[in-house]
């Protein structure tokens, strides 16, 4: 662990492709994982992040940069602080940028966020990826999913049935 | 990397599908029960449901057709044959309660086009009346269906311009379990069953609710009180665009089609509250002298308060000792200044509720209101102070509020000030005469300007920022904060000229903040904006951010120079 700045704690964040990126302490603690770790004291050393690559890795602190709230002098005033509507405005905005990547990117972030246990950042890969999906035919969602139809013809046809009102 | 992207959904957990699904609009949601045997108990173990009506209602205005009319011209009909927004939804609710799935989370979007297939009227006849009786009816089927009767969250949303739904509050089938409550455009008037025999708390419970929120609701006066003494765990509360009329007829048409805003007193015990949100609509009869009744709120929990509007009459009855945050907004443009002015508070007034926080938020319209009226009080706990807002052009008070507000904040430890200069016609007017043309005007700039440009800053004498006004340096700055806390200065704003009030402002702090650590000072928008930080314990200064104005380099310059000056350190910018 290092620290840069006085009263400021440095978190080094290793991926298993060897990178390691160094991030405050506070904004690694908008993972619940992590957080987990720091106040179990498990974090004396750098911290190894299994299966997710540098790139990803990358992306997920660069979200948390972002969305880490920011401290006032005093911690305690700046606890429950109620965010500005301007600013959460722009934070909108920045999200809506930061989502646009190809679909396996989005893939990864969402198995990054679920293992790092980033609430904002799950909710908005699983809203994106719900609007490219939701507009499709039941077919293409099918294809978007690489699910085969298990069912037998019969048991479709009950489901359907059970269903209906959603197919019409 | 050798293996291909992995990009199917598939391969995630059930419960991480679940969470994933819970955002799909019902009817897609359903649909994915056929795609295969591992899909299909995945969605109705969301326990999230959203009902919208909006695509229905989409759906009937796109099946709108012109009919020639027998007389000439056309008559406008609609291929309207019943409403589906409701079976649906009750099928969606029948298929959650057959696989015994838990719902905990119901968002119901009502839109009235959607099953009474008219646009609503400004004025109600019998026949609307229905439609308006329709709106109450889904709401109460779909509230009412056993699957929805474990609910947490609960939202409510009816379209603006649509007429409002009217839940009963009591009973509500779900308060029971009820967590979360928000309501946008409803009623929250007590049922007709209430009369001098039967109080209107009968019938009315809710244990475990922590969070309601009101937005753009009419409250008839006192049920308000109703509700939330109900709610004995309630912490925080929300109230937005709210309209807190006085209790009338509810079928007169003043009250369906009421303003929002307070147009009775509104009184609030609330001893469990920590957070409350308030604001208030912007509607212009909000300047009428009536549209001030008086805000009285007893909440000795509360611990951050924010307020968004005009300054009202607000007032707080009970020591809030555990209050740490107040961010408060007055900074609502208005046409009708005068107005504002003769029907509203003097900022410092409402901040005398609000002594003991721990950190103030202030966003106003200039920072000269602060004078206006009654003297500012003392804020004897605050440590970080921000201010939002404009300031005149050579205006005297304007040093005056500035020295006011470090007068009443003697143990400030940070202080946030994002001034600008209110547009000013004097000083367009000065801007233009100062040579013929745009091209002159900044061959003039360049030319004064140009010797003390960033590379020259060494040179810059610090004369060229003149003092600030008697009222700040008369006292021989004696204040408390700047002599004993105040170690963290952030100033944001546009540069406008060299010698303007936030340059000659920066200086004074810089000079007479005896235990200051770190200046931040931000110039520029948003988007092009650089940055200047200060490090005064080893005399660090860092510059970044993009390329910046001239008059900005200069005014970067001036505070820079002071900061080296004072620091004591030899070391130029970096």
């Amino acid at each position: 662990m290092a620290t840069r700045e006085a009263g400021k704690k440095m978190i080094m964040l290793k991926s298993p492709d060897g990178m390691e990126f160094e991030v405050e302490e506070a904004v690694a603690m908008e993972s619940q994982t992590i957080r987990k770790m720091i106040e179990d004291d498990c974090a004396d050393t750098a911290i190894l992040i299994p299966n997710i690559n540098s790139k990803i890795l990358s992306r997920v602190i660069e979200y948390c940069n972002k969305h880490v709230p920011t401290t006032g002098a005093t911690g305690a005033a700046a606890s429950d602080t109620v965010a500005p509507a301007a600013l959460a405005e722009d934070l909108k905005i920045w999200d809506a940028e930061f989502i646009k990547v190809n679909r396996a990117t989005r893939f990864n972030l969402i198995q990054a966020a679920s293992y790092l246990n980033i609430k904002g950042l799950l909710d908005l890969t699983s809203q994106t990826t719900i609007d490219t999906i939701s507009d499709n035919s039941l077919e293409e969602i099918r294809s978007f999913l690489s699910t085969k139809n298990d069912y037998l013809p019969e048991e479709e046809q009950t489901i359907r049935r059970e269903n209906q009102w959603a197919f019409q | 990397m050798a293996a291909a992207p992995d990009d199917r959904l598939s391969v995630l957990p059930d419960d991480l599908l679940r969470r994933i699904l819970s955002f799909t609009p019902p009817k897609t949601g359903a649909s994915t029960a056929v795609l295969s045997r591992r899909w299909r108990p995945v969605w109705l173990r969301s326990g999230t449901l959203s009902l919208d009506s909006e695509p229905y209602a989409a759906t009937i205005r796109a099946t709108k057709y012109l009919e020639p009319y027998a007389y000439g011209g056309y008559i406008q009909r609609t291929s309207y044959t019943d409403s589906l927004f409701l079976p649906d939804a009750v099928k969606v609710l029948d298929a959650l309660r057959r696989a015994t799935a838990d719902l905990k989370s119901l968002t119901l979007s009502l839109d009235k086009s959607a099953y009474s297939g008219a646009k609503p009227y400004r004025f109600m006849d019998e026949k609307e009346k229905q439609k308006e009786e329709a709106h109450d009816r889904v709401g109460g089927v779909v509230l009412a269906h056993p699957a929805a009767a474990q609910l947490e969250e609960l939202r409510v949303r009816c379209r603006p311009d649509d007429y409002r739904y009217r839940p009963w509050l009591a009973p509500l089938p779900c308060a029971a379990t009820l967590r979360v409550l928000d309501l946008t455009r409803c009623d929250i008037h007590p049922p007709p069953t209430a009369t001098a025999t039967v109080p209107l708390s009968a019938g009315i419970f809710f244990p475990c609710l922590t969070d309601l929120q009101l937005r753009g609701c009419v409250i008839s006066e006192g049920y308000l009180q109703v509700v939330v003494d109900a709610a004995p765990a309630l912490t925080n509360l929300v109230l937005v665009n709210v309209s807190h009329k006085p209790a009338v007829e509810p079928d007169s048409i003043g009250w369906i089609f009421c303003r929002p805003g307070f147009r009775a007193r509104l009184r609030l015990w609330c001893p469990t509250v920590t957070a409350f949100v308030l604001e208030a609509s912007a509607h212009k009869e909000e300047l009428e002298p009536w549209a001030n009744p008086g805000i009285e709120l007893d909440m000795p929990s509360l611990r951050s308060f924010r307020y968004k509007g005009f300054p009202v009459k607000l007032s707080l009855m009970s020591s809030t000792p555990a209050l740490e945050r107040v961010d408060l907004d007055v900074s609502r443009e208005s046409r009708h200044e005068y107005r504002v002015q003769q029907y509203y508070e003097p900022v410092s007034r409402i901040l005398a509720s609000f002594t003991g926080t721990r950190a103030l938020k202030l966003r106003l319209r200039c920072i000269e209101d602060i004078i206006v009226g009654v003297v500012l009080p003392t804020f004897p706990s605050l440590e970080l102070l921000e201010v939002e807002g404009h300031y005149k052009y050579m205006n005297r008070h304007t040093g005056a509020a500035m020295a006011r507000l470090l007068n009443s904040c003697p143990a400030m430890s940070e202080l946030r000030l994002r001034l600008n200069m209110e547009r000013d016609y004097e000083y367009e007017c000065k801007i233009k005469n100062m040579g013929g043309g745009p091209f002159a005007q900044s061959m003039e700039r360049f030319n004064r300007l140009g010797p003390m440009s960033s590379v020259h800053r060494d040179i810059v004498q610090l004369g060229g920022v003149s003092e600030l006004p008697g009222s700040l340096t008369n006292n021989n700055c004696a204040f408390s904060c700047l002599q004993k806390s105040l170690r963290k200065v952030t100033l944001k704003f546009k540069a406008m000229e060299v010698n303007c009030f936030q340059v000659q402002l920066a200086k004074f702090l810089v000079e007479n903040a005896m235990v200051l650590r770190r200046c931040k000072s931000m110039m520029g928008t948003s988007s092009h904006q650089t940055t200047l930080t200060s490090n005064l314990q080893d005399g660090d200064l860092i510059h970044s951010g993009e390329e910046i104005s001239r008059t900005q380099q200069v005014a970067f310059g001036y505070i820079s120079k002071a900061f080296v000056f004072y620091s004591g350190a030899l070391r130029g910018p970096d």
